[in-house]
């Protein structure tokens, strides 16, 4: 007993016994029944269940909805993760002074990343309502034409992206703006004898300097827009067309809608985490290295 | 093992803790109504506890139907559903099939209720091969609104609805203003409702009764969507993409001159303040003929003799005359009860009347077939909004057609 | 580790100020416009909601809608739920994430690459994919719609692990030696040396847990059964789900649901703030 308590290499199992035992059970466990479940022929309701093998793998193979669920998800993560990262460093770099009204700005850019994505997405499609929205009536007198937003096939998924990255940016914001005041200023006193403009500080000392804390948001948000579901949810439901159906509202639908088949939403589940897992091993590797560069 | 026994020690104790709890006549009960119709349904319950003398209690929980049918099978699943269930004649197959819902044969001798006030075919709505599996609770019927104001503005006579599809897309045509954002007619996407009405009325069908083969692509169907999509892509009466709750507030705004719904609006459009009538739907060439559907009530596989008994109870308070036509009148339903039929004041209302007498020509779409929620939402909902959107007719039914087959298994 | 305010001299940038000043003015009122339409809109009566063309302003005001939003579902209720379920998992994910996170940063134990590597992995994990088993558990084990059931499953949280080994790796290596010289055992170690140390970091932890668990929709949603257990979030969403025929109650239930976390943040920003700070951090 003392030795659990005296050993350090044995008090350790004891420090990440209870987070470790609820991992287990609480989110690997479940993961791996997911696999399983995705072998077999499986309803919500548990009745008529049966062993399919591979058969769930190879429908979803010539799903259509499959692929455009995961063409959506991979339009949604090339618009959406430029542009949080570039609004946030813009912006992070826009309230790095010190000042009254940067100070106001920096909490109430912040309020959006307190709210809850069920409320924003509410006010949102309310305000962008093609009837009696405010911003469909103002682009229609303003001349461009009668905007339905959420209703058009084409916009629609701008729209969604428009939502994350407004209710997000803060968030991505504050995490850069700890990073840009973290750097040294000296380097910037030296800079400025040099006589480098604003915009060269920029390049060559803030961005290469902050490398690290980009990567941290791309990788977040990459992984974070590989699961985009609540503004779907709320906002669209994956219409119209199927347009802005990403793969978890793909997934959700298919386990929670008429006919109910957890084992073939479980099977895209899985492809889903498979591809989360590549795409987020190659990308901080591919980064680790990126930062090796850097600094070497 | 150790696992094991505490897996059944978990059960045990699970177990005893449900037996104990049965001892008390309290029934929950699920439904979906959370529109201004769900508050009178929350006023009657009420009224049903406070007054029924067998001690029991009916608790209600309004969950919006898209996640009633996300939450209801799990909770069956894991027994811990609701005894008391309110949902859609289309909506119940998955339930059945799964033998989720307990069959009610024995609720008119359960109850001493006269079978012979229930016209045959509402009870036949809730009947899968010969098996009563819910007890009817509303009809639904579509009416078609229409916004007074916006028919003298279009020029177009105020007290004359059109009373058949060709007359209302012509009138819708001339309804539809794009300056003032007025649209003639609601097409809404994501709902079967409409089309199937006008599909039927010109004498189309989506699965024929005869052989139950699927006939989408016939002539006739053709003609419909043509028209839908003309009406559309080329005279743009309906805005796309609109959902029916979107189409709601577009009526409630005074912006959309026609629209097929149910009885829920006329509460918003008498909060709005519209200058609106509402009439029967418009007929086809091969006359009137309605989709019917309606709500009744289930009780749940799992649900003890005493429980059901209350529930049973509780169904035959709805089903007496003083509170069914509390809830035509309020509502706007059309009364399925031969009492409440023959009451003077249900029939001074010509609406109400006519609207009962249409349950004897209804038609009910997809009827018994496992597949029918499958049906609309994969393969019906996305052909109408691709069609809506522009694409070819005949090629779009063809292929839905195809996927129809193959889901019934043909 | 705390947001530092810049020092007063240094001005790394000469942006035009004016510009900037306009372009974050453009900000805030993008940012702040919604908030506006939507607190505005929850006063005003029915038919001035929905209405064409529509108005930003309305003629008269009214409390009607949060009237209705309050007759309609137990908020009351639904509030303390949130706050059991929130304040609850999170105060226990933040001591069990300290101590895994401190452990994983500060001692050499077998299996800890291996291990750390399963948090790095649970962490992208969506929770959709496992919410079905989930769910099917928390029932086996009888835990369905009780307070147990909703914390217990998020007692302790990946990122909260990964984001305090961060913190813990950062500190200065000698501490514990030096403890350890004086006689005091690990657990004392943990509780007396390096848990006052990281205050700062398990409060950012926390209001980044709270912010979370207090929004989130589908998981209470899923793990409850009756309305006596529904969250705020989730009440509300079944409230303003389908809006049938109302726009006023649904608008009016957004803002009630948005109210108490905009107060927390009013009182505690620079918390929140430093939380979110602090989960960019780089070991």
């Amino acid at each position: 007993m003392r030795d659990w308590l005296n050993k350090p290499a044995k008090a350790a199992y004891l420090f990440i016994f209870p987070s470790m035992v609820i991992l287990l059970v609480f989110t690997l466990v479940p993961v791996v029944s997911s696999v399983v479940i995705g072998f077999f022929n499986l309803n919500m309701f548990f009745k008529d269940t049966s062993f399919v093998g591979l058969q769930n793998y190879a429908k979803l193979l010539a799903d259509r909805r499959v692929w455009n669920s995961f063409g959506n998800t991979l339009m949604f993560m090339l618009m959406e993760v430029p542009l949080q990262v570039t609004l946030g460093l813009f912006v992070a770099v826009l309230v790095s002074r010190a000042s009254w009204f940067v100070r106001l700005a920096r909490s109430v850019l912040f309020i959006p990343v307190v709210c809850s994505l069920t409320s924003i997405s509410i006010i949102w499609s309310l305000i962008l309502d093609p009837t009696i929205g405010i911003i469909p009536y103002y682009t229609q007198l303003l001349g461009l034409g009668k905007c339905t937003f959420l209703k058009d096939p084409n916009l629609a998924m701008p729209i969604i992206v428009f939502l994350s990255v407004w209710k997000n940016f803060g968030q991505t914001m504050v995490i850069l703006l700890a990073g840009i005041q973290s750097i040294n200023p000296t380097y910037y006193e030296a800079a400025m004898v040099e006589g480098a403009k604003p915009a060269q500080q920029f390049f060559r000392i803030t961005l290469p300097l902050l490398l690290p804390n980009v990567a941290f948001c791309v990788i977040t948000n990459l992984i974070g827009s590989m699961q985009v579901f609540d503004q779907v949810y709320v906002a669209t439901r994956g219409g119209p067309m199927f347009r802005t159906e990403t793969a978890v509202m793909y997934i959700y639908t298919r386990a929670f809608s008429a006919p109910f088949q957890l084992g073939y939403a479980s099977a895209i589940a899985t492809v889903l985490f498979v591809i989360i897992m590549i795409l987020s091993l190659t990308l901080n590797r591919w980064f680790l290295k990126r930062e090796e560069a850097v600094y070497a | 093992m150790k696992k094991t026994l505490a897996m059944v020690l978990v059960l045990i104790l699970t177990l005893s803790i449900t037996i104990s709890a049965s001892a008390a006549t309290e029934i929950t009960f699920w439904n979906g109504f959370t529109g201004s119709d769900g508050e009178v349904l929350a006023q009657i319950v009420d009224e049903f506890n406070a007054t029924n003398d067998k001690g029991i209690t009916v608790t209600m929980d309004v969950i919006p139907w898209a996640n009633f049918h996300e939450k209801l099978p799990t909770a069956i699943a894991t027994g811990t559903a609701p005894e008391l269930v309110l949902m859609g004649n289309d909506a119940i197959m998955p339930y059945i099939s799964t033998d989720s819902l307990l069959p009610m044969d024995d609720f008119f001798t359960a109850t001493g209720v006269d079978r012979a006030e229930f016209p045959e075919s509402v009870l036949d709505m809730f009947n899968v091969n010969g098996t009563q599996y819910m007890m009817p609770m509303q009809v639904n019927t579509l009416y078609l609104y229409w916004n007074k104001t916006l028919f003298r503005e279009a020029g177009l006579d105020p007290e004359t609805p059109p009373t058949t599809w060709d007359e209302l897309y012509t009138m819708a045509k001339q309804l539809t203003n794009p300056e003032k954002n007025v649209y003639g007619f609601g097409l809404p996407v994501g709902s079967v409702s409409v089309f199937l009405n006008e599909m039927l009325s010109e004498g189309g069908a989506v699965v024929d009764d005869a052989t139950g083969k699927c006939v989408l692509n016939s002539e006739a169907n053709q003609k419909v969507f043509q028209q839908i999509q003309d009406a559309v892509q080329i005279n743009k009466v309906s805005p796309l993409g609109t959902t029916g709750a979107d189409f709601d507030n577009i009526l409630f705004a005074g912006q959309l001159a026609m629209y097929i719904n149910g009885p829920w609006c006329i509460n918003g459009c008498n909060t709005n303040g519209l200058d609106y009538g509402i009439v029967k739907i418009p007929a086809g060439s091969a006359g009137l003929v309605y989709d019917m559907g309606g709500c009744g009530y289930g009780v749940t596989t799992g649900t003890s003799d005493e429980k059901k008994a209350a529930c049973y109870e509780f169904i035959k308070y709805w089903n007496s005359t003083a509170v069914c036509k509390k809830w035509s009148m309020v509502n706007g339903f059309p009364p399925y009860l031969a009492s409440v039929k023959a009451d003077p004041e249900i029939q001074a209302n010509a609406l109400l009347t006519e609207m009962s007498s249409s349950l004897e020509y209804g038609k009910v779409y997809l009827k018994g077939n496992t597949n029918a929620t499958t049906i609309n939402n994969d393969v019906l909902f996305p052909m109408l909004e691709r069609i809506m959107n522009g694409a070819d007719v005949k090629t779009e039914l063809a292929q839905a057609q195809d996927a129809i087959s193959m889901i019934l298994g043909q | 580790m705390m947001v530092q305010p810049m020092p007063r001299h240094v001005k790394p940038f000469k942006l035009k100020h004016v510009g900037s000043t306009l372009v974050l003015m453009a900000l805030l009122a993008l940012v702040l416009y919604p908030f506006l339409w939507m607190v505005i809109s929850s006063l005003k009566a029915e038919p001035d909601i929905v209405t064409y063309p529509p108005q930003f302003f309305a003629p008269g005001y009214t409390l009607v809608q949060y009237q209705r939003v309050f007759s309609a579902i137990p908020l009351w209720m639904y509030l303390r739920n949130t706050a059991i379920f929130a304040f609850g998992t999170t105060l226990f994910s933040v001591l069990f994430d300290s101590m895994a996170g401190y452990a994983f940063a500060r001692i050499r134990f077998k299996g800890r690459k291996a291990l750390f590597n399963l948090v790095l992995i649970t962490m992208m994990i969506p929770f959709q994919i496992t919410m079905i088993p989930l769910f099917i558990q928390i029932f086996k084990m009888g835990l369905l719609n009780t307070f147990a059931g909703l914390i217990l499953p998020r007692m302790t949280s990946a990122f909260g692990i990964f984001m305090m080994r961060s913190y813990f790796v950062s500190l200065p290596r000698d501490l514990e030696e030096a403890a350890r010289i004086d006689g005091l055992n690990e657990i004392g170690i943990f509780f007396r040396i390096m848990l006052p140390l990281c205050k700062a970091a398990m409060l950012a932890l926390g209001i980044f847990l709270l912010m979370g668990n207090w929004n989130d929709l589908i998981y209470p949603l899923m793990l409850t059964t009756t309305t006596e257990m529904r969250t705020l979030p989730s009440g509300l969403a079944m409230f303003v789900g389908e809006r049938v025929t109302q726009y006023g109650p649904s608008i009016a239930g957004s803002v009630i649901s948005l109210l108490p976390l905009l107060i927390l943040y009013f009182f505690a920003q620079r918390y929140f703030i430093a939380g979110i700070a602090m989960t960019g951090m780089k070991d």
